[in-house]
């Protein structure tokens, strides 16, 4: 990491205030490595705080210089700070990842349609007027009113028991009621997954986090070992309460996740397990990821044609960055994390991670494959196939809620429109709803993270801008 | 599903506070430090990195204001600041915050005896 030098000669009086709190801010803002306009947003705001902190320090009797470094001293370790904003940037996009990975939104995404908002409602006070999309999109960088009026835009998962399939409609929620939008998309939910093991025989009675896992070992046949040190940095103790849980004829990870929604566990916190030998192990998500963390190559020959040996190649840092960007974000060593690390050498991928990484990046690859093998496939309106990897399959209960909580990160494949240009188009309309977009102009795809307002309108956007030019 | 919500003092002091009037991040913190005689204090470092998951999370809007200077009027040099204010959705979870926090209180009410001080208590 480079560092702003200081600067040698002495500086006139005023100017330092600003040279002190702007080259920290510079470090501050490299380390978060946010997209720029969110980077600008904090350290606009944090430079007005520690301005402001500073003239109040000198008001009440420090001298300047002691008052910027106390200013900024009360911010506390840059790193811990680059952490504390990239885990409150990526809380939403973490819990979806945990629940889903990845959904790859195929081709034309959700045709939310055109929306005319000019206009007065129709007589039939049920239906009220549509909006018109362009007029939304300027306002919503104009003013607040269009904000609001797409907060209330919603997507509702419509589950098909029968046929595994989640459709989406899209609603808004105007004051006269929702209004169901035209197009629809359909998630394909890969098949669920064996789950092993036991099946609990009963509803529990109101239980403890130790008898609770002891529970679930026995009913597994296993002896029950659990890493409290590990366990209990999450502020949870043999104590806490887990309460009365109907699991009749649930699996135990079924229980186990049930567990940790009570308990309000989220990403690498949840508590996990491992079964065998008789022995059943429980810790955090994380303290299993450290503990199995591999490294393995992937054979990218397909997706870095062109890669001479050991050379990096503008290819290979965008399939690094398609990857870093969907799969567990908060993992990679380029976002900051320690606990996966990905390098291309040539054609091949290296990567340090636990398994359940593995078996995401592997399922990216695989989706990039086939993306190639499907080229010239026309993408157009219509029902989109989207994915979610096979090793999420037994999860498919907590999918569902995060679907109905609809966040990212999705990928939005383009037909007629350049990537790079749709993503600059969608990055400035979701910027200011804290989503995010990165363009892979290698598969023409935008990859949008964010919430569900940021979904649909990144979706609305893309069906818009993705048209056949003539 | 019923959810035991963990006691998080500083979103529902966020919230409360933003509740009565839309605020910059400095203000909140100077609001929060008077309210609670100093008891409670939010350091920026805790501060703003909740903004911004509360913002994320759609619980806070914010919008950016130019500053002005009160000495200068010319010499605003286009400095921002970030205005927050609490949304439908952050009421609602200030609400559940505050019923979550009261029922932590009675909880561990029953095991203060009435009346005494602490000292007195355990004596």
């Amino acid at each position: 990491m480079t560092t702003h030098a200081a600067p040698r000669a002495a500086p006139p009086a005023a100017p330092r205030t600003s040279d002190a709190i702007d080259a920290w801010l510079d470090r501050l803002v490299r380390l978060v490595r946010f997209r720029p306009r969110q980077a600008r947003e904090i350290r606009d705001e944090l430079d007005g705080h520690l301005r402001e902190r500073v003239r109040d320090l000198m008001l009440a009797g420090h001298d300047e210089p002691e008052a910027v470094h106390r200013a900024i001293a009360e911010l506390g370790d840059l790193a811990l700070l680059a952490r504390r904003y990239r885990e409150a940037q990526s809380t939403h996009v973490r819990r979806l990842a945990m629940h889903t990975a990845l959904i790859a939104l195929a081709g034309a995404g959700l045709a939310l349609g055109a929306f005319n908002l000019s206009r007065q409602p129709e007589p039939q006070p049920a239906t009220p007027a549509p909006i018109r999309l362009d007029a939304l999109m300027q306002m919503a960088t104009e003013d607040t009113t269009a904000r609001t009026l797409l907060d209330r835009l919603r997507i509702a998962p419509y589950v098909d028991e029968d046929e595994g399939t989640i459709s989406f409609r899209a609603v808004i929620d105007a004051e006269s009621g929702s209004v169901p939008l035209d197009a629809a998309a359909t998630i394909r939910l890969a098949p669920d997954a064996q789950e092993e093991g036991a099946r609990l025989a009963a509803d529990t009675p109101d239980l403890t986090l130790a008898d609770f896992l002891s529970l679930l070992a026995s009913e597994s046949g296993a002896r029950p070992y659990v890493y409290w040190a590990d366990v209990e940095q999450t502020f949870l103790t043999p104590d806490s309460e887990v309460g009365r849980l109907p699991l009749e004829g649930q699996s135990v990870a079924r229980a186990l996740t049930m567990a940790n929604d009570i308990l309000g566990r989220t990403g690498q916190d949840r508590i996990d397990y491992r079964l065998d030998n008789g022995l059943m192990e429980f810790a955090r998500s994380e303290f299993f990821d450290r503990r199995e963390r591999r490294l393995a190559t992937y054979d990218a020959a397909a997706l870095l044609p062109t890669a001479e040996a050991l050379e990096t190649s503008a290819e290979s840092e965008t399939l690094i960055n398609l990857i870093v960007t969907i799969v567990e974000p908060d993992a990679w060593q380029q976002n900051g994390g320690d606990l996966a690390s990905i390098y291309a050498a040539g054609r091949k991928l290296f990567v340090n991670a636990p398994p359940r990484v593995h078996e995401r990046v592997a399922w990216v690859l695989e989706e990039l494959r086939s993306q190639d093998r499907r080229t010239g496939k026309a993408v157009g309106p219509g029902p989109a196939d989207v994915l979610i990897p096979p090793v999420l399959g037994h999860m498919e209960g907590a999918i569902r809620q995060a679907i109905a909580e609809a966040t990212g990160p999705w990928v939005f494949m383009l037909a007629h429109t350049p990537a790079d240009d749709a993503a600059r188009v969608v990055e400035a309309v979701v910027g200011g709803f804290g989503g995010q977009a990165v363009a892979d102009p290698r598969t023409n795809s935008v990859l949008v993270a964010g919430d569900r307002t940021v979904h649909d309108l990144a979706a609305a956007v893309l069906a818009a801008m993705d048209t056949r030019k003539p | 599903m019923p959810r035991r919500a963990d006691p998080d003092p500083n979103e529902l002091v966020v919230l409360a506070v933003l509740a009565e009037e839309p605020l910059y991040g400095y203000a909140i913190a100077r609001r929060v430090e008077v309210r609670s005689s100093d008891h409670v204090r939010l350091t920026p470092g805790i501060l703003y990195p909740l903004l911004k998951r509360l913002e994320g999370e759609g619980l806070l809007t914010a919008t950016w204001e130019t500053v002005r200077s009160e000495r200068s009027p010319e010499d605003a040099d286009g400095r921002r600041r970030k205005w927050y204010r609490i949304s439908p959705k952050g009421r609602r979870r200030l609400a559940q915050r505050i019923d979550a926090h009261r029922e932590y209180l009675r909880a561990i009410e029953a095991f203060l005896p009435p009346g005494a001080s602490g000292a007195e208590a355990t004596a």
